[in-house]
């Protein structure tokens, strides 16, 4: 799989508590791919986005990012993490700072120590986190503070955050838990729609298994660290389900 | 036709609870409460004698402290200094007349007051940059960030275990009497304060927003500045409000000792049993206190 943007191979991460969180799990993505990555809570799916972009330090195995060993060094790690967005399943806004000024932390990667202490962007920098509130239609709302926003806006500004990296890849860890039906589809319509237009490929953890379906050009699923089932939407059944989430799956 | 349904309910049988196993723990543990109780009582019994403490005394000791109760009830309001006959009393040098008890404490409570501000920022721009080397969430996870923990948290006890006042006495020592030691004292003892405070409002950040820009691949500066200190500032602004309440109240204590400010002279009236004086400056120190205290809760309420 050379033309991978990720590629992990033999992967594994164990817990200082002695948790096997991840073990040898194969997986990758191409360019442009959608990747819905389903599994119980606890299966590991966070702990492989937080290797992916190296927030965490894999124990085994290796985690190539456009070829590259990702934690080959803490330095190339965080030059890895300038190229990959994530949004989260709290949203992670910091509070009291402005809409705009949380869209523009995303370019914090890549100014100097200095221009980021005093606030101090560039004009291009303010088009482009302007242009990033606009995508996900909330650009009215880009003098408010976090919390006057709801959760759906509040994860759109995180969105328009991680797309003002200008990002290759998009990790989203839950980005639709902590928000209601109807919410979760505008929230991911944006997301999943901007990296189409843009060729980011995106990687979701997803717990409705309706929505990872819908949005999923492919299904990862995990069952205790370990990759269980790879395919496409239409390959996973429902014995694959039961034998992920247990006996009392019913279609959800 | 009465059924069964209609039948008033039964009352509940009474529930008697299991009984609560005990143990040879659970009775030597009893035995140890009660030793300790007694012990407890004996010593409070002890402190009483210890600190001579003796309502007779306190209450015949009333008759000799009428003159001074005197005094304080008659405060001193001139503006100008009068010799004994009354005549204005002229400053040799100016040919104006002197100051009075008045203007010359307002002078001296101003200096308490700047005394107390410089002092306090002092502190805040020394324990703000060392209070993030205290934070166990930013130090953990790295030799030399334990190495910066420990030291720091080391020097906050240290200058928090030292009283304003012996720390003034060591100044007065060091760079004569004045308001300067004074600053030094209250701005040394004040970095502990506030390091501690601050440090443990770091400590008690939500860490999802620091997650979020983290994941940004932003450097550690960054991630503090932009994650942590949007979280924080507000409690830091409160905290040093806070802190420079406390240290008016204090530095006119460390007058006492020879640092300056109006705590100087209050302790010089009662010295020499010029209590009228004394007590002009009690009223100023009392209504200069209670101004500032509004006004530093007002600005509290509003940055919180």
């Amino acid at each position: 799989m050379s033309d991978a943007v990720f590629q992990t191979t033999g992967l594994g991460l164990t817990y200082p508590d002695g948790t096997r969180a991840l073990d040898s799990v194969d997986f990758h993505i191409r360019p442009g791919e959608v990747v819905s990555v389903i599994g119980r809570s606890g299966a590991g799916k966070s702990t492989l986005l937080r290797c992916l972009n190296g927030l965490l330090v894999p124990t085994d195995g290796s985690v190539q990012f456009r070829g590259k060993e990702v934690h080959s060094t803490p330095e190339h790690a965080r030059r890895v993490r300038r190229s990959v967005g994530m949004i989260f399943q709290s949203f992670g806004l910091v509070p009291r700072v402005s809409v705009l000024n949380n869209v523009l932390i995303g370019r914090a990667g890549q100014v100097g120590l200095w221009r980021g202490l005093f606030y101090h962007w560039t004009d291009e920098e303010k088009q482009l986190a302007l242009r990033c509130l606009s995508r996900v239609e909330i650009l009215e709302q880009w003098h408010k503070r976090p919390r006057e926003l709801s959760g759906g806006q509040q994860q759109r500004v995180a969105i328009a955050r991680a797309l003002c990296q200008q990002p290759a890849v998009l990790l989203a860890d839950e980005p639709v838990s902590a928000l209601d039906p109807a919410t979760a589809r505008v929230v991911l319509d944006h997301a999943v729609r901007i990296c189409r237009e843009d060729g980011i490929a995106m990687i979701a953890n997803l717990h409705s298994v309706s929505l990872a379906k819908e949005y999923g050009d492919r299904i990862v699923a995990f069952r205790q660290g370990r990759v269980f089932f790879e395919g496409l939407p239409a390959e996973l059944t429902d014995e694959v389900l039961r034998e992920i989430y247990g006996e009392h799956y019913a279609d959800f | 036709m009465p059924t069964s349904e209609q039948q008033p309910p039964q009352p509940a049988a009474r529930i008697i609870p299991p009984q609560k196993p005990r143990t040879l723990r659970d009775s030597l543990w009893t035995g140890l409460k009660w030793t300790l109780t007694a012990l407890f009582l004996v010593y409070l019994i002890a402190s009483f004698q210890r600190t001579e403490f003796n309502l007779y005394t306190l209450i015949s000791g009333g008759k000799d402290i009428k003159r001074v109760m005197y005094d304080l009830a008659h405060p001193d309001f001139s503006w100008v200094e009068r010799d004994a006959g009354g005549e204005v009393v002229l400053s040799r040098k100016t040919g104006q007349p002197k100051p009075g008890t008045v203007p010359v404490l307002l002078d001296e409570m101003n200096e308490t007051v700047m005394m107390s501000l410089v002092g306090t920022l002092l502190s805040v721009l020394l324990s703000f940059p060392l209070s993030f080397l205290a934070a166990r969430n930013l130090t953990k996870g790295s030799v030399s960030g334990q190495i910066a923990y420990n030291s720091v948290r080391f020097i906050f006890n240290v200058l928090r275990a030292f009283p304003p006042i012996i720390l003034a006495i060591i100044f007065v020592f060091m760079v004569g009497p004045g308001p300067f030691p004074g600053v030094l004292a209250l701005a040394l003892h004040s970095i502990g304060m506030l390091g501690k405070l601050f440090s443990e409002a770091i400590e008690s950040v939500d860490l999802a927003p620091v997650e979020a820009v983290r994941a940004t691949g932003a450097s550690n500066n960054l991630i503090v500045w932009f994650g942590i200190l949007p979280q924080v500032l507000p409690q830091f602004v409160a905290f040093s409000l806070y802190r420079w309440d406390i240290n008016i109240r204090m530095s006119i204590i460390l007058g006492i000792v020879g640092a300056g400010g109006i705590g100087f002279l209050l302790d010089q009236y009662i010295r020499l049993f010029q209590y009228q004086k004394a007590s002009t400056c009690f009223l100023i120190i009392l209504v200069a206190v209670t101004i500032l205290d509004w006004g530093s809760s007002w600005l509290r309420e509003r940055m919180g």
